[in-house]
């Protein structure tokens, strides 16, 4: 019998959700996807915050893999880390197949018929990325 | 392509309309297809509190909107988040919507689950936030476009 139960996060995906709820780090990840990289002094010269206070968010970023870093001389340079995307994709894939689980059973509640998850497959309006869409393996049975 | 916010399933049901509305509103339903609802008071702005593993949820859900056999819609918490600094008021929550649509066939049911998107609230540190009403969604376009611009 599934458990229908609530999808609770990994420790990786809270990381990452931690780190974009600060509006600051929204906007340094930003930049560093528009620009390809960046520094704590770069930022500095040209934000309203302290360097101090930029490299403690780059540092949180970094630690919840959404970026790399790496030295140049005397400085950390930073950069977007591609494998970031999937934690989001994997979330909200967690999420679509639990609703996809979870309706099955409810067609065979109201039908009186033993659970057959893979026949009663619910059409599905997600918008996925290319990215996502090209990588995924489990193809929906349309 | 971009990252989108919200998840939408339908689902045609050959069932009369009112079968359906009481299995997605009667807790003893609910708990064959959905999850344990433990405590449910049925009215707009009602709470519903659920039990999953066998713990009930720190966080109560909210009854949005109840349109018999039609609408029904209720929030609830949208991931267990264990950070310390999270209060009730500051726990992001995601809006579960199904609406049922009569026709010949039975019922076209359609739900959706939307504000997957939604942080926490701004949790209070020594530092200034500013607004936090976006979600993750615009950034991660973002980084989403960043990725593809390297494609190349």
């Amino acid at each position: 019998m599934e458990r229908r139960n609530k999808q609770v996060m990994t420790d990786e995906q809270q990381r990452v959700f931690l780190a974009l709820a600060d509006p600051t780090r929204r906007l340094l990840l930003k930049h560093l996807c528009e620009e390809g990289s960046g520094t704590a002094a770069g930022f500095a010269a040209r934000l309203p915050i302290t360097r101090q206070a930029i490299i403690k968010h780059l540092v949180t970023l970094e630690q919840a893999g959404l970026v790399t870093a790496r030295e140049t001389g005397r400085e950390r340079r930073y950069m977007p880390r591609p494998e970031a995307l999937s934690t989001i994709t994997n979330w909200i894939e967690e999420i679509s197949a639990q609703w996809d689980q979870r309706l099955a059973a409810l067609r065979s509640l109201l039908l009186e018929e033993p659970s057959q998850p893979d026949t009663a497959r619910p059409e599905e309006h997600t918008t996925m990325t290319e990215h996502q869409e090209r990588t995924n393996e489990h193809d929906s049975d349309n | 392509m971009t990252l989108s916010d919200r998840i939408e399933r339908t689902m045609l049901l050959p069932v009369p309309c009112e079968r359906v509305w009481d299995a997605v509103t009667k807790p003893e339903q609910l708990a064959r297809w959905f999850g344990v609802v433990s405590d449910m008071d049925f009215r707009v702005g009602g709470a519903i509190q659920f039990t999953w593993e066998n713990e009930r949820c720190p966080y109560p859900g909210r009854i949005e909107v109840i349109e018999p056999k039609q609408h029904f819609a209720f929030r609830w918490p949208s991931y267990a988040v264990s950070h310390p600094k999270l209060t009730f008021a500051t726990v992001p929550s995601t809006l579960v919507d199904i609406t049922l649509e009569e026709r010949p066939e039975g019922t076209f049911l359609t739900l959706v689950e939307s504000g997957i998107a939604s942080l926490p609230q701004p949790i209070p540190t020594e530092e200034v936030y500013r607004d936090n009403k976006d979600g993750w969604q615009a950034c991660l376009n973002g980084l989403l476009a960043y990725l593809q611009s390297q494609e190349v």
